[in-house]
């Protein structure tokens, strides 16, 4: 099984070898691709349907889809591009369906940091206006900024399950931070990152 | 990456985060049993078991393999069927507090646990989430179940079991109900089910040559694991226990029922729960009193009616 480390940081193993695993019927290895990617498909379930529970029902569904069609991917270096594309259409039919029965989306839970610590909650407001902003940047930007922030993955990795190239990356990092500035200054705040 | 543009995402999208573990062992345990999967047949019977089993503890797993002791027809492993017969004991012979967690994952076309039916449009799955914590020294009991699509319910008994106190989110109120003693045994026998972990024990004891499930043992990890199989019962397609060798306690169990997954996780030495705020119920929920004016002293609330 091929592994990676990096300085002091543990060994990494790859996603391909982790998906041989799976397919070879290892409990771990889908517990390891489902603690690396969970994060990242929940919250792109979240950011559509705008409701926590929702989004880790969806969330599982994608998992489970994936398990499924495991033997079907092609590219085992490329398992995270192909959950997020799945984890796409998984939403995309979501939507499809709530449209159909005449329901809007939901309004997004902006409450998401736990009201009973007061310092939390005093960040909240701030961490709402932040989720909006993201929400209105788009897919590819949204996505590069998630990926990079949620997966906790080097650019090289990043750009790979982004499907972009090095430069490409920063660039679509540059234009969402810069996007998100502008919307910052519109609303009259200034992010914290800035 | 600017780190704390970073750090501010990671914290905007933490709470999707809180249930990572229990959702991983749910999908996993979908993913095992889906292997072994059966096409269904006798729903209706089996419907009738989970039900009665709904929130119990332990004895979950104890109800439903022996109620397929007597349904289906096949001789166990003797020497698995006694491993998990002793495990079953020493989890039962466990005095403190004990915390079981359960996540059901029902499938849409589900009719259990009652939720909200899920609309064509809506996700696959709904998800029930009940905590159970039980004093197996003086019998107090509290469960929280938490319902997709219809909120928080609470309740607890006491050590002295003469108070029901249950709590909605639904309506924010607190409500104590006067109990008799057999109403509290009822309560408990259904909350955690010991005594239905006895039926199997007792089954099992029996080893009568008609039971017909198979018990396979084997090591996963650091625990013991056994896997019970059921030849003819088409809707049960598994359920998996595992203990711990050290004390020979129960750690895990999953079901798979048709579609739905059920997982439970249990905790010994947990901590206590002395009342229902011990749970996390607001304090500032109106407290709305069933029983007469309260003889003798209350065990978790005050008596006043309302406050």
């Amino acid at each position: 099984m091929a592994i990676s480390s990096k300085g002091g940081d543990p060994p990494r193993v790859e996603d391909q070898d982790l998906v041989s695993a799976a397919l070879a019927g290892d409990r771990q290895a889908c517990g390891a691709l489902y603690d690396r990617y969970a994060p990242l498909i929940r919250a792109i379930c979240f950011d559509r349907t705008g409701d926590v529970s929702q989004s880790e029902d969806l969330c599982q569904d994608v998992f489970l889809k994936a398990h499924e069609k495991l033997a079907q991917l092609r590219d085992r270096r490329k398992f995270g591009a192909w959950l997020i594309a799945i984890t796409r259409l998984t939403c995309r039919d979501w939507l499809r369906r709530s449209r159909r029965r005449n329901l809007r989306r939901a309004d997004v839970d902006l409450a998401l940091v736990p009201q009973d610590d007061p310092d939390e909650a005093g960040c909240n407001d701030g961490l709402a206006q932040l989720h909006e902003w993201l929400l209105r940047l788009p897919d590819k930007e949204r996505l590069a900024i998630q990926v990079c922030c949620l997966l906790e993955e080097p650019p090289e990795r990043a750009r790979g399950i982004l499907n972009l190239s090095r430069s490409g990356l920063y660039a679509v990092l540059e234009r969402a931070k810069k996007r998100l500035k502008r919307l910052a200054t519109a609303s009259g705040r200034m992010i914290s990152h800035e | 990456m600017n780190d704390r543009l970073k750090e501010q995402v990671k914290r905007l999208y933490q709470p999707l985060r809180r249930r990572h573990d229990a959702l991983r062992e749910s999908l996993l345990a979908s993913l095992e049993t889906a292997a072994k999967a059966t096409p269904p047949t006798n729903r209706k019977h089996i419907m009738k078991i989970i039900k009665i089993t709904f929130a119990s503890g332990i004895a979950a797993a104890a109800l439903i393999a022996a109620s397929l002791l007597i349904v289906n027809h096949t001789a166990p492993t003797v020497s698995a069927a006694e491993a998990l017969q002793r495990v079953l004991e020493d989890s039962e012979a466990y005095r403190g507090w004990m915390h079981v967690t359960m996540i059901w994952r029902c499938a849409r076309k589900s009719s259990w646990p009652p939720l909200t039916k899920p609309a064509a449009g809506d996700s696959q799955w709904r998800t029930v989430e009940v905590d159970v914590f039980r004093n197996t020294i003086d019998g107090a009991y509290a469960m929280d179940v938490l319902r997709e699509g219809m909120g928080r319910e609470v309740e607890y008994i006491g050590p002295l079991r003469q108070e029901l106190v249950q709590y909605s989110s639904a309506t924010n109120k607190i409500l104590i109900k006067r109990l008799t003693p057999m109403d509290a045994q009822a309560k408990l026998d259904q909350g955690f089910g010991q005594s239905t972990a006895k039926g199997l024990i007792n089954q099992l004891q029996y080893q009568r040559p008609e039971q017909r499930f198979q018990v396979a043992k084997s090591r996963d990890g650091a625990n013991d694991r056994f896997d019970l199989s059921f030849q003819d019962a088409k809707h049960f397609r598994s359920i998996t226990i595992w203990a711990d060798p050290a004390n020979n306690r129960i750690r895990k169990m999953s079901s798979q029922f048709n579609k739905d997954t059920a997982t439970s996780v249990y905790e010994y030495d947990a901590r206590p729960i002395n009342d229902i705020y011990d749970l996390g119920v607001p304090r500032d929920a109106k407290i709305v009193e069933e029983k007469e004016a309260a003889t003798s002293g209350s065990t978790s609330q005050p008596t006043t009616k309302t406050k």
